[in-house]
Parts: structure tokens; C-alpha cells; sequence
């Protein structure tokens, strides 16, 4: 089954989601009407109003806060070996009544929480939707893979000859930019297109670069995919974001 | 008698009656406050935060707290939790945050404090 919401390998977007993205929606002006048309357009508007909240890092040289944009993100990863401290799997206390398992998303602060017994989560950095992609709303995890095949969208095969040699579909591996393990999320029984993934670009962790999907180390997303059942609640938090739910 | 002449209270009397070294007490226990207190306020105005430190240009609330207030809200509003999401936040004071809510549709407002208290939900 052709994937249709992978990142880019060369420009570290996820735009074969917004290929799906566009095409699920034009599927629903298409084929509906009433409520889903202005579900849609609720969602499109809420897309072009989204600002995303960027990560500010902070230079101890200078004592001010930085922009922690990709160059600086790139430099970074280069000179430590790995992202900032903040965005390292750490066990934090959450408070909260979800039940174990069930995974949140702060798209802002650019975490991912799964809820552990006893008010405790384990957080994780995470890299979302760029402006106008991130996304809010509650699904749920509709299934799991390891090795993910990644299928490059029809407009990247076009411009890309590399894309094009893996029109049929790029098998699982270490240069698979969906990385070792991917959530696939649903609305009920309905594929949403997003999904959370790993990565072949680490630098990227805390910043907003994807299409929608939810990307992770790989390390951090193989300890993800052993803690989060199929069936899993997903809550994604995402300020001026459109909604997915109800969509 | 020197209780009285001493001060109103008993330190300062019991003081009178000591040596030179422990006259001077008060002018150390009140030098001690202020370097305290210069220190505390120094502190605060020039914390550093350790290392490369990262954090949100913008400060909202965090994700616990955001979703408790959506459990507080499917309470007063008798909605599915499914049903309620968080849309934004932001700190409302010293130890507090708004999170406004969607709830099946409508939208709510509450404030919670950092200890996970819902102090208010209301419709926004």
C-alpha cells in the first residue's frame, strides 16, 4: 500500500503529506457536501492563520535567546553530537487522568509525552508541521509498522531522479526517511495521513519542518513503538493550529 | 527595668544585657537581610539559564496542565472527553494559566494554577 505522507529526504518537508493532504481534501469538495465542505474550509482557513511557535535557544555568550532555526539546529548537532538536552527521552512527572499509554503531542514546545502509571510521563523531542501544516486534534494509533516502506510523492518523482527510483516504494532501511518504526494515526477507522515516524535528519528535532507528520529520533521512536499499543488515544496540541478533529 | 529601657521586646533587652559583640547583632542580622535580600533580587534578574538551554518563544501552559482543565471541562459541561481539545494558553498571573477549550464546537475558558487546580471554567 503506497505511503502518502513521507518526509522529503532532500528538503526535509513532508510534502508528499501535503500531497495527501490535498488530495484528501479535494476528494472531500469533490464528493461532499454540507458539513464536510465547511469542515474544510474551517480547516484550510485555520491552516492560513496558524503561526507556529518557534524554539529560542539560548547563548550564553551573548546571554540572549536565539532563534533555533535549521542552520542553527544543523550547527549545532554538528559541534555536540546530538540535539539540546530539552529535547533528550527523559522520564517527567504529568499530571493527569489519560490512562497509561496514551500519547500527547505539544506541537508548541516541540514534545511528545506517552502517560506512564502514577502522574509520570516519558518526554521526548520531537519536529512537527512547518507554518501553515501543524495540526490539532484526537486520533488514535490505527496501526503500527516496523521498517516502513516510504513511497515519494508523484511530484517529487517528477522533480527528483533519486525520488524516481523509488516510485515504487522505498524499502525499509537505515536511509528510509521514515526511519526504523511509524504510527500510522486515524480518525475512528480513517486514515488521517499523519503519521509519527523517525528520522533520517536528527538535527531536526525542536523545530517545525514536516507537513504534519510527527517526527522522532530513532532511537526514541523504536522506545515509542514498544510502549504505544494499536488503539492508543493520541491528543495533539497545537496553538493557532487548525483542527483535525471532526474533519 | 532595662528590659524596658532596651526596647519592647526581648531580644533588645536580653541584648543590653550582653557584651559589645552581641550589641552589634542586630546591625549584622540587618546587614545579613540586605545582602539577602540584594542577593535574591540580583538573582533573579540575572538568572542564567544552564548551558544551551532552549525553550518557546512563546510561553503557553503546560500540556498536563491544558488537559486537566479539558477534564475539568467535560465535568461542568457533561461532554465526552473525545469531545474537548485544548486550542491555546497562556500564563494569567504568577502561578496561573488560561487555556481556552473546545468543547464539542463551543468554546470555553478556564484557569488553572501550576499545582493542577482548574480554578474556573467558563464559556469564552
Amino acid at each position: 500500500m503506497p505511503e502518502h505522507d513521507m518526509p522529503d529526504p532532500d528538503s526535509a518537508k513532508c510534502n508528499g503529506q501535503r500531497r495527501g493532504l490535498l488530495r484528501f481534501f479535494s476528494g472531500i469538495f469533490r464528493a461532499r457536501t454540507g458539513r464536510y465542505t465547511l469542515a474544510a474550509l474551517v480547516f484550510a482557513a485555520g491552516s492560513a492563520a496558524a503561526i507556529n511557535i518557534n524554539t529560542q535557544i539560548y547563548n550564553p555568550e551573548t546571554r540572549q535567546w536565539e532563534q533555533y532555526d535549521p542552520n542553527r539546529a544543523i550547527r549545532y548537532f554538528q559541534q555536540h553530537g546530538q540535539t539540546p538536552a530539552a529535547f533528550q527521552r527523559k522520564i517527567v512527572t504529568f499530571r493527569t487522568a489519560e490512562k497509561p499509554g496514551t500519547v500527547v503531542i505539544d506541537g508548541d514546545k516541540h514534545f511528545l509525552y506517552v502517560v506512564l502509571p502514577n502522574f509520570q510521563a516519558v518526554r521526548y523531542g520531537i519536529g512537527v508541521g512547518r507554518e501553515g501544516f501543524g495540526w490539532a486534534g484526537i486520533v488514535n494509533v490505527g496501526r503500527k509498522a516496523e521498517w516502513p516502506v516510504w513511497t515519494p510523492p508523484a511530484e517529487m518523482v517528477a522533480r527528483d531522479p533519486k525520488a524516481a527510483k523509488y516510485a515504487g516504494g522505498m524499502p525499509g532501511g537505515p536511509d528510509n526517511p521514515l526511519g526504523p518504526r511509524a504510527l500510522y494515526l486515524y480518525e475512528g477507522n480513517k486514515d488521517s495521513i499523519y503519521r509519527i515516524h523517525g528520522t533520517t535528519e536528527p538535527w531536526s528535532i525542536g523545530l517545525n519542518v514536516s507537513s504534519g507528520c510527527i517526527r522522532l529520533h530513532n532511537d526514541d521512536i523504536v522506545d515509542l513503538y514498544e510502549r504505544v499499543e494499536v488503539g492508543a488515544k493520541v491528543i495533539v496540541l497545537m496553538q493557532g493550529a487548525a483542527l483535525y478533529k471532526g474533519v | 527595668m532595662k528590659r524596658k529601657r532596651g526596647g519592647e521586646n526581648g531580644m533588645t533587652a536580653s541584648i543590653a544585657k550582653a557584651g559589645p559583640i552581641a550589641k552589634s547583632a542586630p546591625w549584622i542580622a540587618l546587614a545579613g537581610t540586605a545582602l539577602l535580600a540584594l542577593g535574591c533580587s540580583q538573582g533573579t534578574e540575572t538568572a542564567a539559564p544552564q548551558g544551551m538551554a532552549v525553550r518557546s518563544a512563546v510561553e503557553t501552559a503546560p500540556a498536563d496542565l491544558q488537559l486537566l482543565c479539558a477534564a475539568e471541562a467535560a465535568k461542568v459541561y457533561e461532554a465526552p472527553s473525545e469531545k474537548i481539545l485544548p486550542l491555546s494558553s497562556q500564563r494569567s498571573g504568577t502561578a496561573s494559566y488560561d487555556v481556552e477549550l473546545d468543547v464539542a464546537g463551543k468554546r470555553a475558558r478556564c484557569t488553572i494554577d501550576e499545582s493542577g487546580t482548574a480554578i474556573t471554567v467558563v464559556d469564552a
